[in-house]
């Protein structure tokens, strides 16, 4: 184990016609808590690039990155000791179909990472 | 084997005689009693998260002798005892020991962790199936887990509804916090269930982590 990037992928699958808002408020709101927290927004994707109208969903795609595992676990002990950390994901339920967070890192240094 | 585990936390001012009274009260009733297979008191080690000061592990052959025991005239000295002023909060499970791995059965001198949590209310029979699953192959990735068990809990007490523990041994405190903690399996799988901005979270922030040492396994049956 080095200090390998390690990647956090928010895709938010938005409700019909409310891809730009949860958009706007994803970046409003939540980036600057989690740039307080230690994470670096790397990409902020949207499928497809542009705002989608009628019974069509947009998907946003959020990457960030944090320095090394340890950096990564000091990320979560942040957000583990604010009470309120999973509040704003419970508020913009109401305008998502579905989400998922995933933790990734580059495919070659699976192995490093692997190397505890 | 039925299991009960206590994790027993001092009031701070609480004097040494007393902690110590408490321990001797509790290795007394639990020696005197048959249907106890092994018990085990021990500190708690530092870096604890609502761990207590003091492990209580009891091993019985099945929960209808626990509950004898427990019900036995004798075991009136444990409750009094816990029950003092002395003890500042407690918190224990009960429960079968029925996911169990014993990779080193001659384990010694080692490590034992305990891991309370309380899935939340409301979390669906299928999330909560393959939470369980995960947490069961999560040991295939980690040779320093040495022994474990994953159970369900049949009977809690304390600050949650603890709904399972999750039990390891591990040579030292290094490989805890060193390859337990910081493998991938770790940090970017099994932790989503723990997350709260996952949209896998369903485990309740407040959790007991807790570990003491060990001079035999304490998931090994009794010999």
């Amino acid at each position: 184990m080095a200090n390998e990037n390690i990647y956090v992928l928010d895709q938010l699958v938005a409700r019909p016609g409310q891809g730009e808002a949860l958009h706007r408020r994803y970046l409003d709101e939540y980036v600057p808590v989690a740039s307080e927290r230690g994470l670096t927004l790397e990409h902020r994707w949207v499928s497809p690039p542009m705002w989608l109208e009628g019974s069509q969903s947009n998907t946003l795609l959020f990457v960030w990155s944090v320095k090394g595992v340890e950096g990564y676990w000091g990320v979560e002990a942040r957000a583990r000791v604010d009470p309120a950390s999973g509040d704003w994901w419970r508020e913009i339920e109401p305008m998502l179909v579905s989400r998922t967070r995933s933790v990734m890192s580059e495919a070659s240094d699976i192995a490093s990472l692997a190397d505890v | 084997m039925f299991k009960l585990t206590r994790l027993i936390s001092f009031q701070a001012d609480a004097a040494e005689a007393e902690r110590a009274a408490l321990g001797a009260c509790l290795r007394a009733v639990a020696a005197a009693r048959p249907e106890v297979l092994r018990a085990y008191l021990a500190p708690t080690q530092p870096g604890h998260v609502n761990g207590g000061d003091l492990v209580w592990h009891l091993q019985f052959a099945d929960e209808a002798s626990c509950s004898r025991a427990l019900g036995s005239p004798g075991w009136r000295d444990v409750d009094r005892a816990l029950a003092t002023d002395s003890v500042a909060h407690l918190d224990g499970v009960g429960y079968r020991q029925e996911l169990l791995h014993i990779g080193a059965p001659g384990f010694s001198g080692g490590l034992h962790r305990t891991l309370l949590i309380a899935v939340r209310p409301g979390t669906t029979a299928a999330k909560i199936a393959a939470f369980e699953a995960e947490m069961r192959d999560m040991a295939r990735y980690l040779p320093c887990i040495r022994n474990w068990g994953f159970s369900r809990v049949t009977d809690g007490i304390g600050a949650r509804r603890w709904t399972h523990v999750w039990e390891q041994d591990f040579d030292n405190v290094g490989a805890l916090y060193g390859p337990y903690l910081n493998h991938p399996i770790h940090f970017a799988h099994i932790d989503r269930w723990f997350d709260t901005q996952s949209h896998d979270f369903i485990v309740d922030t407040y959790i007991g982590h807790t570990f003491c040492a060990v001079e035999r396994s304490m998931l090994a049956p009794a010999s």
